[in-house]
C-alpha cells in the first residue's frame, strides 16, 4: 500500500510543483501586492485598503469597466450557448459528411483566442471592410462597427458567438446520450417536434447546459484578447470596449500599478466566485439529473 | 468547477510573481557587471548576444536592420537580436518585459516616457560611458544631451532632432489653385484651407484627420497661450485652454472639415493607415523625421510632400514650435553587457557609416559632424526636413521638461475625452473640469 502511494506522490509530483510554483505562490504574492503600491521597479510599499477604496469610490473607469464586461457576459454567454445548441441539434441529424461538418464548426473555437482573427475581424467589420462593402451592394451605409462607441462592444460579441464550437460539441455528445426511447415513446403519444424538444431534449441535456453555462460565465469574465486587439490596446473608442481585463491589464502595464490591478484581480475573484455560486444555487430548480443528482 | 478560476488568476498573477522574484535575482547579476568585475568578461571572442528594441514604419525596420548588420560585421563576437513593431503597443509591451525583468538591452525610448522609466531604475545610467569617451558625446547639441538626462545622469542618448509640423500633399494644393501655408500661417489659414480643401474633393475627403485627442499637439496650443501641458507636477493648461482647443476641433469636424468621429477613432498611429497616406486628406500633424517615411508610403508616389510649421495661435503669448530629440536609444538597468551597450549606442549615433545608412529617417542627427558630412548628400526629401528644421531653429521656444510620471494614463484619457466629445456623448464644457481633476489626481498619485 504505501509502495502504491511514493509512486503515486511521485507522479503528481510535477502537478503539485506547478500548483504551488505557478498558481498558489503567484496568487499569494498578488494578495499581498494588491495591498501594497507597487510600481513594478520600486520595491511594493503598504497601503493596506487604499487599492480598494479607490477603486469602489474613486474609480470611474473601474465601473465603466464592470458595466463593460457584464453586458459582454449577459449577452454573448447566452446567444452562445443558444447558437450552439441549434447547431448541435442540426447535426445530431445524422447528415451525410457529419464528421466535416463539426470539424468546420469548431475550428472557430481553435482560432478564435487568436490575435490574427481578431485582426482578421477587425478589419472585416471597419469602415469600409467586407461586411459594410456587401451592405453597400444593397444600398445600406453602414457605421464603422469596430470605431463606433455604440456598436464596437457587439462585433466582439459577434467574435464571441463565431466561436461557438466547443460548446457546441459538447452539446452534440449530450445530445447523443439520450435514449431514443423517450423519442419513441412520445411520438406514440402524438408529441410533436416542439413538445419532444422542451419536454424531453432540454431537461435531459440541463445537466450539459448547466456545465456549458458555469464554464462560459467564467470564460466570458475573463475575455481580453479580442477587446485588446479590436480597440488597438485601448478600450476605446471611449472606452466602450474597455473590459475588466483589459483594464486591469493597463492599470498593470502601462500604467504601472500593479498592486492596484492586483486588487483588480481578487475582485474579479469574488465577481466569478459569486457568479458561479449563483449560477450552482439556481441549478437546483433546473437541472435535472437522471440519477437524483447523486 | 470553481477550480477553473484558479489557472487564470494564476497565470495573471504569476507574472507579477515572476517580476519580483527575476527581478531580484537579475538584478544582482546585471548591476556587477555594470562594475568593475564586469568589465574582464567583454574579452574578445566571447559570443556576446544584445537585444535591441524600437518602434516605427517599415521604412525605419529596414534601415535598422542595415546598420546593425554592419555593426555585426565590424563586431564579429557581438549578435544583435531586433525586436521591432509599431508605435501603437510598444511601451505596454516594454513595460512588460522591464516588469518581467527581461526587457531588451537597448531600448528606443520616447522623452514623453523618459522620466517614467528613468526615475523608476530601468535604464542604464550613461554617464560614465559619456564621461570615458566610450559613447562620444561632445559633438552632441548641448539641448539634446541636457533632454536626455534626468536628475543630472544621462539616460538616454538623441537618435535625431525633430519638431512637430504640418505635412501636407503639395499636388492636391497645386491641383486646388491653394496657396502652400506659409511660415506665419494661424489657425485661422489652416481652417480655412482645409474648408477649400474638404469642398472642392467632395465627401469621404478632408483637410485634415481631427487631432484634437492628440496629447503632444493641444500641448503646442497650450504653449501658444504661454502655458503648459505639466507645470509642478500639475496640469498646466487651464480650462479655457482646452475649451478653446475643442472647440476650435468641434467647429472643424461640424463642418465636415476633419475626418468625423468615426473615422477618427478608427486611426492608429501606424503611418500606412492615416488618411494622407491612404490619399484622403491633403495634410496631417507630425513630426518631421516622419516626412521620409510618409513619403515612401505614399499611395500615389508622385505627391510630393512638405512641411510648416504648425499654425500660430491668434495672438499667441510665445511660439509653440519648438525642437525635440524625436526619440532616444537607451541601455537596460539590468543589461550583463553594457559595455556593449555603449558600443553600439556610440556607433548608431557617432559612426559616419551608420549615419549613411540611418540617414534622417529618425530625425536630423544630433552628432554635428555627422550632420554636415549627410548634408551633402541628402534626397528631396530629407533637404526638406533639414530646412524644415533651420526653420524652427530660428523661430521657437525651448521644449518643456519631460512629461511627469502618470502621463501614460493622462494621454489615455485625454484621447477618450476627446472622443466623448466628438461623438457628441458630452460637451467640452461638461468633460474639461473633471478630465482637469483626475489628471491631478493621477499625477499626485504617481509622484
Amino acid at each position: 500500500m504505501k509502495r502504491h502511494n511514493g509512486a503515486a506522490m511521485l507522479f503528481l509530483t510535477p502537478w503539485f510543483a506547478g500548483l504551488l510554483l505557478l498558481t498558489l505562490g503567484p496568487m499569494l504574492a498578488s494578495l499581498y501586492f494588491s495591498f501594497t503600491n507597487y510600481s513594478i521597479l520600486a520595491p511594493p510599499t503598504w497601503v493596506g485598503l487604499d487599492n480598494y477604496k479607490t477603486m469602489l469610490t474613486e474609480d470611474k473607469l473601474f465601473y465603466t469597466s464592470l458595466k463593460v464586461t457584464f453586458t459582454y457576459v449577459f449577452v454573448s454567454v447566452p446567444l452562445k450557448l443558444v447558437f450552439a445548441l441549434a447547431v448541435a441539434l442540426l447535426l445530431n441529424k445524422g447528415i451525410k459528411g457529419l464528421g466535416i461538418y463539426r470539424t468546420i464548426y469548431y475550428i472557430p473555437s481553435l482560432l478564435g483566442g487568436s490575435v490574427a482573427i481578431a485582426m482578421l475581424w477587425r478589419k472585416m467589420l471597419g469602415g469600409d471592410g467586407l461586411l459594410n462593402q456587401l451592405l453597400l451592394m444593397i444600398g445600406i451605409h453602414a457605421p464603422d462597427w469596430v470605431s463606433n462607441p455604440k456598436y464596437a462592444l457587439y462585433s466582439i460579441v459577434l467574435l464571441s458567438i463565431w466561436q461557438f464550437g466547443s460548446s457546441m460539441i459538447i452539446f452534440l455528445a449530450g445530445l447523443k446520450q439520450i435514449p431514443q426511447e423517450y423519442y419513441e415513446a412520445s411520438s406514440v403519444d402524438g408529441a410533436g417536434m416542439v413538445r419532444r424538444f422542451f419536454n424531453i431534449t432540454l431537461p435531459v441535456l440541463s445537466p450539459v447546459i448547466f456545465f456549458n453555462l458555469v464554464m462560459q460565465i467564467i470564460t466570458s469574465f475573463q475575455s481580453f484578447t479580442q477587446a485588446f486587439i479590436i480597440s488597438n490596446g485601448t478600450g476605446g473608442p471611449i472606452n466602450s470596449t474597455l473590459m475588466y481585463s483589459l483594464y486591469l491589464y493597463k492599470k498593470g502595464f502601462s500604467f504601472f500599478q500593479m498592486g492596484y490591478a492586483s486588487a483588480m484581480a481578487w475582485v474579479l475573484v469574488l465577481i466569478i466566485g459569486l457568479f458561479t455560486l449563483a449560477v450552482f444555487r439556481s441549478g437546483r430548480m433546473w437541472v435535472h439529473y437522471e440519477d437524483g443528482g447523486n | 468547477m470553481r477550480k477553473k478560476v484558479l489557472p487564470f488568476l494564476g497565470l495573471s498573477l504569476m507574472l507579477a510573481l515572476s517580476a519580483c522574484a527575476s527581478g531580484s535575482k537579475d538584478g544582482g547579476q546585471g548591476t556587477q557587471g555594470a562594475s568593475s568585475t564586469g568589465e574582464t568578461k567583454t574579452g574578445d571572442g566571447q559570443k556576446i548576444e544584445l537585444r535591441m528594441t524600437w518602434w516605427g514604419s517599415q521604412t525605419r525596420h529596414d534601415l535598422t536592420m542595415k546598420a546593425l548588420k554592419l555593426f555585426e560585421e565590424k563586431h564579429p563576437n557581438i549578435t544583435i537580436n531586433p525586436e521591432y513593431s509599431g508605435w501603437d503597443g510598444y511601451f505596454d509591451k516594454l513595460s512588460t518585459q522591464v516588469a518581467g525583468a527581461n526587457a531588451p538591452d537597448l531600448i528606443q525610448m520616447d522623452y514623453a516616457f523618459l522620466a517614467d522609466y528613468a526615475k523608476r531604475g530601468a535604464l542604464l545610467d550613461l554617464t560614465p560611458y559619456s564621461q570615458s569617451g566610450e559613447i562620444k558625446t561632445d559633438k552632441h547639441d548641448k539641448s539634446m544631451l541636457q533632454a536626455g538626462s534626468i536628475d543630472g545622469k544621462l539616460y538616454a542618448i538623441t537618435l535625431g532632432v525633430n519638431a512637430p509640423g504640418v505635412i501636407y500633399n503639395t499636388a492636391v494644393f497645386r491641383e486646388l489653385g491653394i496657396e502652400e501655408p506659409k511660415e506665419s500661417w494661424t489657425w485661422d489659414d489652416f481652417k480655412e484651407i482645409s474648408a477649400k480643401i474638404a469642398k472642392a474633393k467632395g465627401k469621404g475627403y478632408y483637410g485634415s484627420p481631427d487631432i484634437s485627442g492628440t496629447t503632444n499637439m493641444f500641448e503646442i496650443w497650450a504653449r501658444q497661450n504661454g502655458g503648459a501641458l505639466f507645470n509642478n507636477g500639475q496640469v498646466g493648461a487651464t480650462k479655457d485652454d482646452f475649451l478653446g482647443w475643442f472647440k476650435y476641433w468641434g467647429d472643424l469636424r461640424k463642418s465636415g472639415v476633419v475626418t468625423p468621429a468615426e473615422v477618427t477613432a478608427s486611426l492608429t498611429n501606424a503611418l500606412e493607415t492615416r488618411p494622407i497616406t491612404l490619399g484622403t486628406a491633403a495634410m496631417e500633424f507630425a513630426w518631421s523625421n516622419q516626412v521620409v517615411a510618409f513619403q515612401q508610403l505614399m499611395k500615389n508616389q508622385s505627391d510630393e510632400l512638405k512641411m510648416q510649421v504648425i499654425p500660430h495661435g491668434a495672438g499667441e503669448k510665445k511660439i509653440g514650435e519648438y525642437l525635440k530629440p524625436s526619440m532616444f536609444i537607451s541601455g537596460y538597468a539590468k543589461t550583463a553587457h553594457p559595455k556593449e551597450v555603449a558600443m553600439l549606442i556610440d556607433f548608431l549615433v557617432n559612426d559616419p557609416e551608420a549615419a549613411k545608412i540611418l540617414g534622417s529617417e529618425r530625425g536630423i542627427p544630433v552628432n554635428s559632424d555627422i550632420r554636415d558630412q549627410l548634408k551633402e548628400t541628402v534626397t528631396k526629401t530629407e533637404r526638406t526636413i533639414y530646412d524644415f528644421i533651420d526653420t524652427v531653429s530660428k523661430h521657437s521656444s525651448p521644449i518643456s521638461p519631460p512629461y511627469p510620471q502618470g502621463y501614460a494614463e493622462i494621454d489615455k484619457n485625454f484621447k477618450s475625452a476627446s472622443e466623448q466629445i466628438a461623438f457628441g456623448q458630452s460637451t467640452a464644457e461638461q468633460i474639461v473640469p473633471g478630465f482637469i481633476q483626475d489628471s491631478n489626481d493621477i499625477l499626485n498619485k504617481s509622484k
